[in-house]
């Protein structure tokens, strides 16, 4: 099994620091959450660990593999699963087709689609609609899905309750806790202190790019702290 | 109603072609959100080789189209790696590139094959079909059949492939097809290469219709791409309908306004794209710039 | 100095020239004036104001025609015929230039080439034009006696013009009028926020390009005497394209020195002009890789590189006058106002009354409803603030309230007016200035000038002046530059005044979109997320900033996510969630609503206790805490969210 080890990360886009020196570690089996307030540098943060945002770290590892040097479309060979922000999905290709392309580097007649449509359902009810035509919850269990067909060891997931009623982020939560359950890593970036807090152990809270607080998800959901963090009070 | 259905006839062979080519502008900006102004030239080149290869070297026409296929692939490949470092930066630098490129294809092909340009006999050599009094020339029935089969083609290439299916991903969201495993790259390179494809198909279609000559790439091109924009930019049934929409335009024009059929065929143009920039398909992809 | 003694040198040379050439060479030269002329018409359209324009040529060409057909057809005088000519030209470039309100880039590209190609194709074809082969027998334009025929002479007529449209093109470039224009071309949105008439500036820019088409044209005609198509054919638009292209599209010089150099170049290898051609293709690929500013952009690029290095501070912002001790400052201001234009728009709205009503808003895009009965009222003189989790509309709401959007249903009004889908610069003129989330600064303008774009408060029907009154243009531009060092100097910006903002760190760049709106003398400030991307210190002065902007009688709304600025500098906050206004009220209020707390953190459980709410500028009241029960069902926190709303 491999560790997802983070050390030392910043962010700059041109002149904006995004995140600061930024450090964690994703064992495996584990699920750790990213909060914060909007702008506090989850996002950017995820992003350069997938190679997608401009990065400077000391170390970003999996297991024996070095990320720092594997160009971003290489990190899914890796068992690196990524679930954009804003789902992400390719709007003008069929459900099926999506799930297809989280398997692109595998063998397409060997793929776990059977396992996707046995967590969400409803995907398996509309393989053959355009994703561009499916509700915003359907898209977002259709982007964790996608990431699932390459077997990842860890999946990075980036605010999967953005837009969502509460009903479908708690089938998100159920699916996310189900895949930990069976072994997944997983690290998740939300603003949503609640649901974090129901499917990780421990989190990081962020603030202006830095790592504010770190606890376990127990301990934090009763700190003033991060309230105070959110709500400017 | 005689005269009406053989400029018909006229004007689907021709939008047969610039379907071709518009669906090489397409898949080229689809993917890469370029639009490729050496198009046009790359056609001429492809009529070029096509043409030589048929007359001077002997080969077969299907034969001869297919060499020129491959080198206008080749050609695309080097026009996408020179002009990539510009890739999603300025967009009006990358289009002026273009045009600078399609100049080279023209100077080129005049250093090559000459300034004069050549006719080319047609492949078949059988008399025109004579359908209730409308004469159906045989070369045009094969250049629709063969432009169908080269859109079913391409469809089954992007529908059924993952190649195909990578490569449309890449044009919905470069970002989420690189989480995916996709090389956006490599991917750029091969659209480049298919679009290129295209024009060198409709290049040696349109050779044994037209005059080959080395600056007959700037009209078509500008056809093709009107076409493109025509339809609907970026989407295939766009180039589809608006190369055939492009040609008969075209070929009625010049039925009813004779030399001048060039000046109404693009003031209709200029007309229709002011009243609707999306096209017949429309795609929001027109503030993409 | 320098400058003057460079002119006079290059005025005594350009008139010994002709002493020193062959018949032939007098010829050649000619000719490049003809086409230094052209390419400054394309450099104004295309490098200075954006617009692909490919039809330059057919400007060119009608320019020459009319010429030629009104000399011989018509038997008009060579004079008369030149003027009809400039005004032809002008009238195709403004026809030509009406795709562009539509359309932008490769479209219009497209769509002018393909005007283009249809002039190409009338002069070919029409007996008027003398098809293919042309007219030749143009006569020899009189003046005073002087024989026009001798291609020397005429030299010196083609200087004088040259000379006059040169200098007129750079004044244009360095006036208001110009700066808008690059304004335009580097973030067409951002010069309609602040106050630019894109569709009219797009006209004339196509207008100019024509004027410049034309007169070419009428000079081509006198000086070789007969026109043929070929001369306008495509490839020789881009011939012209790879003229301006080389020498460097966004600088007039630049493209004089690119047409020059280029004719020069195309004569010296007429004999081989397949070689020529493939090599001006081939600079044209290079140029625009490896040096996209062409050959005028060489010298600035090698001086940044030895420039790099001296880092500049930001100064400190120097607060406004209360709005109370400005009365002294209103006869300034109508000094601005006497110079400026019509429309600079009264700062004086009463305290209280209310500035901005945004009733009922609706806006969906394609089936997702970004704002859904959206309704608020902004009071002259609070700072407001807007927050919600992500994609909750806030942005959605300031592109309503600026312009950019027409709201699907409902109304906004401003100052009592409806503006409803009034067009961005109307509302800019009416006193609405914003700023953008992801910064959109005119990149290629350097700090002042776009700080004097926002100063700017002229309608573009101004620009008669410019032809007519130009002495009153630099006088109108005086007092904007001095306006512009004010701005400067309170914003601290001092140091990088003519640096261009792309280059600068990022909470300069915020600053200096403050500054460029604060310019715009606005009665409503719309913030967009104005402290993303600042540190601790640079937000500590961006609340001073917005609260001394407050103080001298702006009204301030700010979109935030940094909730400790919004609580401490907004008089009142409005919660959007799911494009619905879900708590408005005074902040420390609405911070503890449960509703608010779930939009935020997810669910609904109590707020933080009134221990942790002390560090704020005012503790909660006793009721809205008391409220905010755990306890607290979802019907319950409905109506106590109604409740503190009131």
């Amino acid at each position: 099994m491999s560790t997802l080890i983070v050390e030392g990360l910043s962010v700059h886009y041109g002149g904006v620091r995004a995140a600061r020196d930024v450090s964690f570690t994703v064992e495996p089996g584990q699920s750790l959450g990213i909060i914060g307030a909007n702008g506090a540098g989850k996002t950017s943060t995820l992003k350069a660990v997938m190679g997608l945002a401009p990065r400077q770290a000391r170390r970003i590892a999996f297991g024996e593999h070095d990320l720092l040097r594997a160009p971003a479309h290489t990190l899914v060979r890796h068992g690196i699963g990524y679930v954009p922000e804003g789902r992400h999905v390719f709007p003008g290709l069929s459900v099926e087709k999506n799930l297809l392309l989280g398997a692109y580097t595998g063998d397409w007649k060997r793929t776990p689609i059977g396992e996707v449509y046995d967590l969400f359902p409803v995907l398996g009810e509309m393989r053959h609609r355009l994703a561009g035509a499916l509700s915003g919850g359907q898209q977002q269990m259709l982007a964790i899905g996608r990431a699932l067909m390459c077997r990842p060891r860890v999946m990075l997931l980036d605010e999967p309750s953005m837009g969502l009623s509460p009903i479908l982020v708690e089938e998100i939560v159920t699916g996310l806790k189900r895949l930990n359950a069976d072994g997944l890593s997983i690290l998740l970036v939300e603003q949503n202190a609640k649901l974090t807090f129901d499917v990780t152990s421990a989190c990081l809270v962020m603030e202006n790019g830095e790592i504010a607080a770190t606890g376990t998800s127990a301990a934090l959901r009763v700190d003033p702290q991060v309230r105070r963090i959110y709500l400017g009070l | 109603m005689q005269v009406f259905l053989q400029t018909l006839i006229g004007g689907v062979t021709f939008g047969a072609v610039y379907a071709l080519v518009a669906m090489g502008f397409s898949i080229v900006y689809r993917t890469m959100g370029l639009v490729n102004f050496a198009h046009g030239n790359v056609v001429m080149i492809g009529a070029y080789a096509a043409s030589n290869l048929y007359m001077f070297a002997k080969l077969p026409f299907p034969v001869a189209v297919a060499v020129a296929i491959a080198v206008t692939a080749l050609i695309g490949l080097v026009i996408e790696r020179v002009l990539r470092p510009l890739e999603n930066k300025d967009f009006d630098l990358m289009l002026i590139g273009t045009i600078g490129f399609g100049t080279v294809l023209e100077a080129g092909a005049i250093r090559v094959f000459g300034a004069t340009g050549h006719a080319v006999p047609s492949p078949v050599a059988t008399a025109p079909l004579d359908v209730a009094g409308i004469k159906i020339p045989t070369y045009s029935l094969l250049v629709i059949a063969v432009a169908a089969a080269a859109t079913v083609l391409l469809g089954l290439f992007l529908q059924r492939t993952k190649r195909g299916a990578a490569m449309q991903a890449v044009a919905m969201d470069h970002e989420a097809a690189t989480a995916v495993g996709i090389h956006v790259g490599r991917s750029n390179a091969m659209a480049f290469a298919i679009g290129a494809g295209l024009a060198a198909l409709a290049g040696g279609l349109i050779g044994p219709m037209l005059y080959v000559n080395p600056t007959m790439g700037g009209s078509l091109g500008i056809k093709g791409f009107a076409a493109a924009i025509f339809g609907g930019f970026g989407s295939m049934r766009g180039a589809i309908a608006g190369g055939m929409a492009f040609g008969l335009l075209d070929s009625f024009a010049a039925g009813h306004f004779q030399e001048y059929s060039e000046l109404v065929t693009f003031l209709v143009f200029a007309a229709i794209v002011m009243v609707r920039p999306t096209g017949i398909f429309g795609e929001t992809t027109v503030n993409r710039a | 100095m320098k400058r003057l003694i460079l002119l006079i040198a290059a005025a005594v040379a350009a008139w010994l020239l002709p002493y020193g050439l062959g018949g032939y060479a007098i010829h050649v030269v000619d000719v490049a004036i003809i086409f230094a002329v052209l390419g400054i018409g394309l450099g104004l359209a295309m490098g200075v104001a954006g617009q692909i324009n490919l039809a330059q040529i057919a400007f060119f060409g009608v320019g020459a025609y009319a010429v030629a057909i009104l000399t011989t057809r018509a038997g008009l005088g060579f004079w008369t015929a030149a003027a009809l000519a400039l005004l032809a030209a002008v009238l195709v470039g403004l026809l030509v230039g009406l795709p562009a309100l539509r359309m932008q880039s490769h479209y219009l590209g497209i769509v002018t080439l393909g005007l283009a190609l249809a002039f190409v194709n009338w002069i070919t074809n029409a007996t008027v034009a003398g098809r293919a082969e042309g007219i030749s027998d143009i006569p020899v334009p009189p003046l005073f006696g002087v024989d026009l025929a001798s291609e020397y002479l005429f030299y010196y007529v083609e200087l004088v013009v040259f000379a006059l449209a040169l200098a007129f093109a750079l004044f244009l470039t360095h006036s208001p009028l110009g700066r808008r224009l690059r304004a335009m071309r580097d973030d067409d949105l951002a010069a309609g926020a602040l106050g630019a008439e894109i569709p009219l500036l797009r006209m004339t820019a196509f207008v100019l390009s024509g004027l410049y088409g034309g007169i070419a044209g009428v000079l081509y005609a006198g000086l070789i005497r007969f026109v043929a198509p070929e001369t306008f054919s495509i490839a020789n638009m881009f011939l012209l394209l790879a003229m301006v292209i080389i020498g460097g599209r966004r600088s007039i010089l630049g493209c004089v020195v690119g047409a020059v150099a280029l004719s020069l170049v195309r004569e010296a290898l007429l004999d081989v002009s397949a070689y020529a051609q493939l090599g001006y293709g081939s600079v044209v690929v290079l140029v625009v890789v490896f040096a996209p500013t062409g050959l005028a952009g060489l010298p600035a690029r090698l001086r940044r590189r030895r420039a790099a290095g001296a880092r500049a501070a930001l100064g400190s912002f120097q607060p406004y006058d209360r709005v109370h001790d400005r009365e002294d400052g209103r006869t300034d201001g109508q000094a601005r106002d006497r110079v400026g234009a019509d429309a600079v728009a009264d700062a004086g709205v009463g305290s209280g009354a209310d500035l901005l009503e945004v009733d009922g808003v609706t806006m969906r895009f394609k089936g997702l409803t970004a704002l859904d009965q959206v309704s608020l009222t902004i009071t002259a003189g609070e700072i407001r603030g807007v927050v919600g989790p992500n994609g909750s509309g806030k942005t959605t709401l300031f592109n309503v309230v600026s312009g950019f959007y027409t709201p699907t249903s409902g109304r906004v009004l401003f100052r009592g007016r409806e503006v409803t889908g009034a067009a961005p610069y109307r509302l800019s003129l009416l006193g609405v200035a914003r700023t953008f989330q992801n910064l959109r600064l005119f990149g290629d303008l350097t700090v002042r000038e776009n700080i004097l774009v926002g100063l700017d408060r002229t309608r573009t029907r101004w620009v008669w002046r410019y032809l007519a009154l130009p002495w009153s243009v630099l006088g109108f531009e005086r007092v904007l530059r001095v306006r512009a060092d004010e701005l400067i100097d309170r914003f601290g910006l001092r140091d990088f005044a003519d640096a261009a903002p792309r280059a600068l760190p990022y909470g300069i760049q915020r600053r200096i979109e403050m500054a460029r709106a604060m310019a715009m003398t606005p009665a409503l400030l719309l913030l967009d997320e104005p402290a993303a991307g600042l540190n601790g210190e640079e937000v500590r002065q961006l609340a001073a900033i917005v609260r001394s902007i407050r103080d001298s009688g702006v009204t301030v709304v700010v979109i935030e996510h940094n909730m400790g600025l919004v609580m401490s500098l907004c008089d009142r906050v409005t919660v959007l969630s799911g494009g619905k206004v879900i708590a408005d009220g005074a902040p420390a209020d609405v911070a503890v609503q449960p509703d608010v707390v779930a939009a935020y953190l997810g669910d609904s459980m109590s707020a933080p206790s009134r221990t942790a709410a002390e560090p704020a500028d005012e503790p909660a009241p006793e009721s809205a805490a008391g409220a905010a029960t755990e306890s607290a069902t979802e019907s319950a926190t409905d109506s106590a969210a109604e409740e503190a709303a009131r």
